[in-house]
């Protein structure tokens, strides 16, 4: 899986893309490893390349989560499809997690924080 | 009813792109939805996973086999010779928790039992199969 980072005012743009299943997952949770003990003000997760994601890649979302929680940082999870929104839900992630439509109003979303 | 995916895998991790691919094949031939066509790659990533990861004890090499039917349904099954998984002991996965008290166990089977209309596990006994059932 290839994860493009963006750099922005307030921290980091993370572009994933394709499916995140139990293998690309991995990759997914080396460039949470890797940026675990920056403090990261606030992270994007854009997701609009995004296919789907299983349970494998639900727990790095959740990683992610878990780190901006206990640094009072921030996290937008955005352009999800239809389907990987429903996922969302049916995990009971829509209750913890933040999203926007696209990285633009996750952008606009970051600058009300 | 056609049979259109006939997969046998070995019991490694990297083998379950192989279905993944036969049923993006599958979505193209059959003009599926692609986000139906991605929703049982999920299932079946979640699967197949879970016997790669659980169902074995030994270091022994071990073939799944995954069959895949369609008409007004899409049909599967996975049939395989490891540990029987009985879905009555799956750990309940935890949907409410804080952020900091959230865990991620048992969100794979939840997930397949809440995506696909009827998931059942049989325990046969030289053989474990799991059947799936979704209308189209």
């Amino acid at each position: 899986m290839e994860i493009i980072e963006t750099a922005i005012d307030k921290g980091k743009v993370l572009a994933l893309n394709g499916k995140i299943d139990v293998v690309s997952a991995r990759e997914f949770q080396q460039k949470y490893d890797e940026l675990a003990d920056i403090k990261t003000e606030c992270f994007i997760l854009d997701c609009s390349e995004v296919s789907y994601v299983s349970s494998a890649g639900l727990r790095v979302f959740l990683l992610f989560m878990k780190l901006q929680h206990k640094n009072n940082g921030h996290l937008i999870v955005c352009g999800l499809n239809q389907m990987v929104y429903n996922v969302f839900e049916i995990s009971g992630f829509t209750t913890i997690f933040k999203f926007a439509d696209t990285r633009d109003e996750a952008l606009a979303l970051l600058d009300t924080f | 009813m056609k049979q259109i995916i006939n997969a046998i895998i070995s019991n490694d991790i990297h083998q379950i792109e192989t279905v993944s691919e036969q049923l993006v094949v599958m979505g193209k031939t059959f003009a599926l939805d692609e986000q139906l066509v991605n929703t049982f790659r999920l299932v079946f990533d979640e699967l197949l996973s879970n016997v790669v990861t659980h169902a074995y004890g030994d270091n022994q090499v071990h073939h799944i086999e995954v069959r895949a039917y369609l008409d007004s349904y899409f049909i599967a099954v996975i049939e395989h010779d490891g540990v029987y998984f009985d879905p009555k002991n799956a750990p309940k996965p935890d949907l409410y928790s804080s952020i900091e008290e959230r865990k991620i166990g048992g969100l794979g089977v939840y997930l397949v039992d809440n995506l696909i209309n009827e998931v059942r596990y049989l325990n046969k006994e030289n053989k474990r199969l799991i059947i799936l059932k979704h209308k189209l």
